[in-house]
Formats: structure tokens, C-alpha cells, sequence
């Protein structure tokens, strides 16, 4: 069904926000939500006015400590935590080149011979790029360079063997159309994309443990999701970037 | 004081940076308040911690789109703790009636300028809801408090759904009004202010 006029869609935002919108109503309210920037505002501004009721009712009836299982269970899920202070923080700024970042349907499905066509340009680009002497060995630096499928270099990814976390440059990373966001998956070699979360404006993604044993062999990739990412776990809109690491020494 | 707004945010923005122990220190400070909010919501321990659960994985996840000119982290992270339990109590498609007091809703507003809630956030939200009809007002809160269905706050309040949906519709509407023209009536918000403590 079609949106209603935004007074009723206020009001609906509102509703959201109470928790008074269910079932159906609240899905196709969400399905609005994804790609309707206005709305976004609507709701977050609903948010921000009536979470003073929450913090006074929690005032009130006291917090509640939960058990130790819920922090053990986020750990698991965010990766556990040490920060990285090493490898590459700085990069050349943003470009903001126009390049059309539209759909490409099929991209996703022939990631495999893009991400090997990637990965070649990118060995060609990180000598280029990068002021190192390419080395194997299993503490040195892996760098991802992302690219297009026409070969432009837009994000960099560089962690070592067993990092919880990876340092993200961008090179030429155009932002993504409004309303939507870019999303960063892992594809281990052989298996499923799982996601690394939304990029935003964030400089070091987590790397889940599940992975971490895999990531020296797995494929990078980003595609472009509805804004906070994709709802069903896997990719859903156009896969834009792709790249795989390639070993580079310290220096 | 529990929680300066300072130190969340400073917590919130090495979040952002993927600083995992920042993570913790966050979850530290504001873990049992968030769950205070989530079994609010959903009364059920567990749903709870799920809730509290994706809610923090959506924090670490998010903290880069936090925006201190535009909310107080606290703030920030009770809206995404509060639409996580939303969804999983609208996924449990539950119908149960709460057996909170209404004593309990009865003053809550007004109450409380401890801790680190902003005192200027609750006074412009107070200010507004007290200009509500009592029945818009009581629906509003209540929904907001405890996640009810419009069905189930008609069993609460003794009237039809239709009925309260029409007071929270209303209800809104007057409070977006209110809380819209906020510049424009900061004396009057003042006075209002004063005329509370008083």
C-alpha cells in the first residue's frame, strides 16, 4: 500500500515510537522506514522527545542488572575486545567523483569471477599503492583493497593474522544515494557473506570470531542495503566493491 | 549525577572508532538502566536480555551515526534498546495485561530531576503532556511505558480500542504542536517550569 500524506505519517511515526503500531501495520510502517529518509527523521525525532520517559520511569522502579550471560553473549557477537593502534590510518581524502553507484542485479551472482578480476588489479594496485615490499608470513599486515568492477580502488581494509578488528581507508569511496548505506560483508573462501556492519563514517570494523581463522583467504565486499543495513542477514541491494587481502610488509 | 553526559559521549565516540573496550566501559555504566527499560517493555527476562543483547550489538554497530548536537547518548541508546524489545514483543504477538499499578504511571512525570536525565528534555515533554487532555495523556505514557496494544490499554483504561487509538492520535498531534513551537514558547515553558516547583 502506498504511504499516506506525511501529517498522517507524523502521526504513524509517533505510533511507532509508542509501540501502539503492530503486527502488519508496524512492518509496512518499516518497509516505508528503509528507504524514506524523512520518515527516518520523523521517528528518531519521536525517539529523542519521549526517551525522557524512560530514563524517569527507570529512575524510578531503579535499573536492573542483568546477568552476565547477555555482556558474554555481545562479546561473542561484536568480536572480543583489544584495540588495534597499528597499520594504516591515513589515506588520501574521499574523491567525489560522480560515478553512479545504480544497481547491477546481477552483480552479486557473478561476485566470484568480479572478485577474481578484483583481486587482479588489486595485486597491481598495491604495489602501486602501497610503499611496501609485498611479503608472506603469518604476522604481517594483510591489505583488502576494495575496488569497482571497473577497477577503482574506493576502500581499503588492512588487520593482521588473528586481529579482532580491521582499519578501514578510504580511498575513493563515494557515499552511498541518500537513504541507503553501504554495508561491508566477509565471504569466507566457500562460504556465506556475513556481515561486518554498515560503514558509515566508522575507520575500524569488527572482525566476528567465527571468521577471524578465515579471513586471510576470505573475499571483501560492500553492497548497498537500506539505511542500518541489510534486515535479512544477507546482502540485498547491489554488491558495489570487492576485493581480497594481500600480504604486505611492515615497514 | 550517575553518568555525566560527557563521559557517554566520549564512551559512545570510541565506540564509533571500533574500541571494544570502550564498548564494555559503556555497557558498564548504562547496561542496568537499559534493561530496566527493555523489561518495562516486555516483563519477561529473557526477551529482555535479547533485547538488551541486539540493542548493544546495534550500538557497536551504529555508534558512528551517534550525533551529540542532536541527542544525549543515554537518550540515543534507550531509543534503539526500545525499538529492539518493541520488535521482539511485536514478534511474540503476545496479549497480556500488565499488572503494573496505575499508581505507578500516576506521578512519574514530574518526579524525577536526578540522575543524568536532561531536566530540560523532561520539563519540555512534561510541559507539553500536562497540556494534553488527561485521557490523551494517561494513553500516551502508558503506551510508551509498557508497549501495550491499543487492545490491551482498552482493557487497562475500560474502553473501546477504537477509542483509545482516536486519544493517541489526538494526543500526538497536540503534542507534536506543543513540542514544535518549543522555541517560540520558551517563557511560557518557563513559567510552566515554575509554576511545578512552586
Amino acid at each position: 500500500m502506498a504511504p499516506p500524506d506525511r501529517d498522517t505519517q507524523l502521526l504513524l511515526a509517533g505510533e511507532y515510537v509508542l509501540g501502539t503500531l503492530r503486527g502488519e501495520e508496524r512492518a509496512e510502517f518499516e518497509s516505508w522506514l528503509k528507504d524514506d529518509i524523512w520518515l527516518q527523521q520523523a521517528v528518531e525525532k519521536w525517539e529523542l522527545r519521549l526517551a525522557p520517559l524512560a530514563e524517569a520511569q527507570v529512575e524510578k522502579t531503579g535499573p536492573v542488572t542483568p546477568p552476565a550471560g547477555v555482556w558474554e553473549r555481545i562479546e561473542q557477537e561484536v568480536g572480543p575486545g583489544r584495540r588495534r593502534t597499528s597499520g594504516i590510518t591515513s589515506g588520501r581524502d574521499r574523491a567525489t567523483s560522480s560515478a553512479a553507484t545504480g544497481r547491477r542485479p546481477g552483480f552479486w551472482s557473478g561476485f566470484g569471477a568480479a572478485a577474481a578480476l578484483a583481486s587482479m588489479l588489486l595485486a597491481a594496485l598495491v604495489v602501486i599503492w602501497s610503499p611496501w615490499q609485498g611479503a608472506e608470513g603469518p604476522g604481517v599486515t594483510r591489505i583488502a583493497v576494495l575496488a569497482t568492477n571497473n577497477g577503482k580502488a574506493t576502500l581499503a581494509l588492512t588487520f593482521r593474522p588473528g586481529d579482532t578488528t580491521a582499519n578501514v581507508t578510504r580511498i575513493a569511496a563515494d557515499p552511498p544515494p541518500a537513504g541507503r548505506a553501504h554495508e561491508l560483508w566477509i565471504i569466507p573462501a566457500g562460504g556465506k557473506p556475513q556481515s561486518l556492519g554498515v560503514i558509515g563514517n566508522r575507520r575500524v570494523v569488527p572482525i566476528p570470531a567465527a571468521v577471524r581463522a578465515a579471513v586471510g583467504t576470505a573475499a571483501f565486499a560492500v553492497s548497498v542495503e537500506p539505511a542500518g543495513g541489510s534486515t535479512t542477514g544477507a546482502p540485498t541491494g547491489p554488491v558495489i566493491w570487492v576485493g581480497k587481502p594481500q600480504p604486505v610488509a611492515n615497514p | 549525577m550517575t553518568e555525566p553526559r560527557e563521559r557517554l559521549n566520549k564512551l559512545l565516540s570510541r565506540v564509533a572508532d571500533g574500541d571494544a573496550e570502550a564498548l564494555s566501559a559503556l555497557y558498564s555504566s548504562t547496561s542496568a538502566k537499559l534493561f530496566g527499560v527493555c523489561l518495562g517493555i516486555l516483563r519477561d527476562r529473557a526477551l529482555a536480555e535479547d533485547a538488551l543483547q541486539e540493542g548493544f550489538v546495534r550500538i557497536w554497530r551504529n555508534a558512528g551515526r551517534f550525533d551529540p548536537d542532536r541527542a544525549r547518548a543515554m537518550t540515543w541508546m534507550i531509543s534503539i534498546c526500545r525499538n529492539r524489545a518493541l520488535t521482539l514483543l511485536d514478534r511474540q504477538q503476545r496479549q497480556r495485561v500488565s499488572d503494573m499499578p496505575d499508581e505507578a504511571l500516576e506521578g512519574l512525570l514530574g518526579a524525577d530531576e536526578r540522575g543524568d536525565t536532561d531536566p530540560a528534555d523532561l520539563v519540555a515533554l512534561q510541559r507539553c503532556l500536562d497540556q494534553l487532555d488527561g485521557n490523551q495523556r494517561k494513553a500516551i505514557t502508558e503506551a510508551y511505558l509498557t508497549g501495550h496494544t491499543h487492545s490491551e490499554l482498552a482493557e487497562r483504561m475500560a474502553r473501546p480500542a477504537g477509542t483509545i487509538k482516536s486519544w493517541i492520535r489526538r494526543g500526538l498531534a497536540s503534542l507534536h504542536a506543543c513540542l514544535e513551537g518549543g522555541e517560540d514558547a520558551d517563557a511560557g515553558g518557563a513559567e510552566a517550569a515554575e509554576g511545578r516547583d512552586a
